[in-house]
């Protein structure tokens, strides 16, 4: 049963249905945050109890839907205290090799979107309040074919450092994660059939293993934690020492 | 609120220059997260003092930069089943022009900021139990920044750089090694800066205030415990955005 909610930490999580989303969610709840869990399908392997998840399925990328969650999430709870922007698509390929179709989409999801989102949160949100964004090492250290997905989290990145900037002296704290490679069923798949990827993302982790949703959840609720009080404009690395060890050989 | 536990638990932890300043606060933080916290500074009577306000903690004389120090401090370690956690903290803060800065002084800094890290680290690799430990390495905005005082900068930024060889280094070890990054946290040490010129430089931090003991003591607790545990190599700034 979760500790009971204060009332002032209301967080909407976006992408909350699986991955660092869900562990994101549920972290924040045990820590005594109300989520409004935004998704376009249904949170996976949902708790026994929900209470203190509220579920609001929709796309983002719909042109009306990013303010209408805003608004409906406002109307709920008469507040907005933290915002997650972790919802944000992989599939980019080399640059000679992307089309339009392909630059337009991720960028917009994984740059646009969060963009946006902030654009109407902070508009509403009070002192105390704070904004998380979800970008990636690969911010820092280059990989093959990421292209724009690459470029999309460098922007968030940047987007974040700035709004820090800018916020901070109406008391919002803006700070990013950069996860490394982090476990899902895609990335299990691909440790076992390429051995490439094997090289790159396990034996060129100092840690010699990838991240967990749960390792990314802690940090994001660390930073969302009055023990943060003082930290803003951050990008916090959690990659097992990837970004900062030479190439596996 | 579940934000805080007993996250360091019978842990055995070390902070250098823990007499006052981040590192006591850390030393009290840890001691109520349940560490076994070792006291370690050059300045014998604050540090005693200290720790014995702190439940099941020990002081520990220390200058940073003599090896036969550490050596004890392995030996007395290893006898206790050894050390989970080590916040290289002590430093000195001195900063002088270019012009001023003369070789003697230089060393000094190095010896106390540079080499006390260095052998920060070779103690926890030689005194570590299996199961690893976490390291955190004080730098500062001076080691993200050319700030005032070529000394303490060269310091600082080589003690960001140390942090991302020994983490990679000591990963098979299972030991985390980390730096951070405070600003303009209020402390003794910043008695080197003037009030005038601390209140002026204070207006240009975004959050509009200068850090607490407190703030920078949660984040080295943070990166102390399991939370953070796939967190190495990694460097964060505290300063309320300045460095943004």
């Amino acid at each position: 049963m979760p500790p009971a909610a204060d009332p002032s930490r209301i967080a909407i999580v976006t992408g909350a249905a699986r991955g660092i989303g869900r562990a994101t969610a549920l972290r924040l709840r045990s820590n005594g945050w109300s989520i409004v869990a935004i998704d376009q399908s249904p949170m996976t392997d949902l708790p026994d109890d929900l209470s203190g998840i509220d579920e609001f399925r929709c796309d983002l990328t719909d042109s009306a839907a990013v303010k209408n969650v805003v608004a409906l999430a406002l109307e709920r709870y008469g507040r907005i205290d933290l915002l997650v922007n972790n919802a944000g698509i992989s599939g980019a390929k080399p640059v000679h090799e992307t089309d339009d179709e392909n630059l337009a989409r991720i960028m917009e999801v994984n740059f646009t979107v969060p963009f946006r989102l902030s654009r109407e949160v902070l508009k509403v949100m009070q002192p105390g309040g704070g904004i998380i964004n979800v970008a990636s090492v690969v911010n820092f250290r280059a990989t093959p074919s990421t292209s724009t997905y690459t470029a999309s989290k460098a922007a968030l990145a940047g987007l974040t450092r700035q709004m820090a900037s800018e916020y901070g002296p109406r008391g919002i704290r803006c700070n990013a994660v950069a996860p490394g490679l982090v476990e899902t069923t895609l990335t299990a798949d691909k440790l076992r059939c390429d051995a490439k990827f094997r090289r790159i993302w396990v034996d060129g982790t100092p840690w010699h293993r990838l991240g967990r949703p749960e390792d990314i959840a802690a940090a994001i609720a660390f930073l969302a934690s009055p023990d943060a009080e003082f930290i803003n404009g951050h990008t916090l690395v959690i990659d097992g020492g990837w970004s900062v060890a030479a190439p596996a050989v | 609120m579940p934000d805080r536990s007993k996250r360091l638990d019978g842990h055995i932890v070390v902070v250098t220059g823990a007499a006052r300043g981040i590192g006591a606060q850390t030393a009290r933080q840890a001691a109520a997260e349940g560490a076994r916290v070792i006291v370690s500074d050059i300045q014998r009577d604050a540090g005693e003092k200290l720790a014995a306000e702190l439940p099941d903690a020990r002081f520990f004389p220390h200058d940073v930069g003599d090896e036969g120090d550490w050596n004890k401090l392995t030996e007395l370690c290893r006898s206790e089943g050894g050390v989970h956690g080590l916040v290289n903290n002590a430093g000195i803060y001195d900063p002088r022009l270019i012009e001023d800065t003369d070789v003697a002084f230089f060393e000094r800094n190095v010896r106390i900021n540079q080499l006390g890290t260095l052998l920060g680290i070779q103690f926890v690799q030689k005194a570590a139990p299996a199961e690893g430990a976490s390291i955190v390495n004080l730098s500062s905005l001076s080691g993200l920044r050319g700030t005032k005082g070529i000394a303490y900068t060269a310091t600082k930024w080589a003690v960001r750089g140390m942090t991302r060889t020994a983490a990679v280094e000591l990963a098979p070890r299972k030991i985390r090694v980390n730096s951070i990054h405070p600003a303009f946290i209020d402390t003794p040490m910043l008695s080197a800066m003037s009030r005038q010129h601390f209140e002026m430089r204070q207006k240009s931090i975004p959050l509009g205030r200068a850090g607490t003991v407190e703030d920078v003591a949660n984040l080295i607790i943070f990166l102390l415990c399991d939370d953070s545990s796939y967190i190495t190599g990694s460097e964060t700034a505290i300063d309320g955005g300045l460095s943004a």
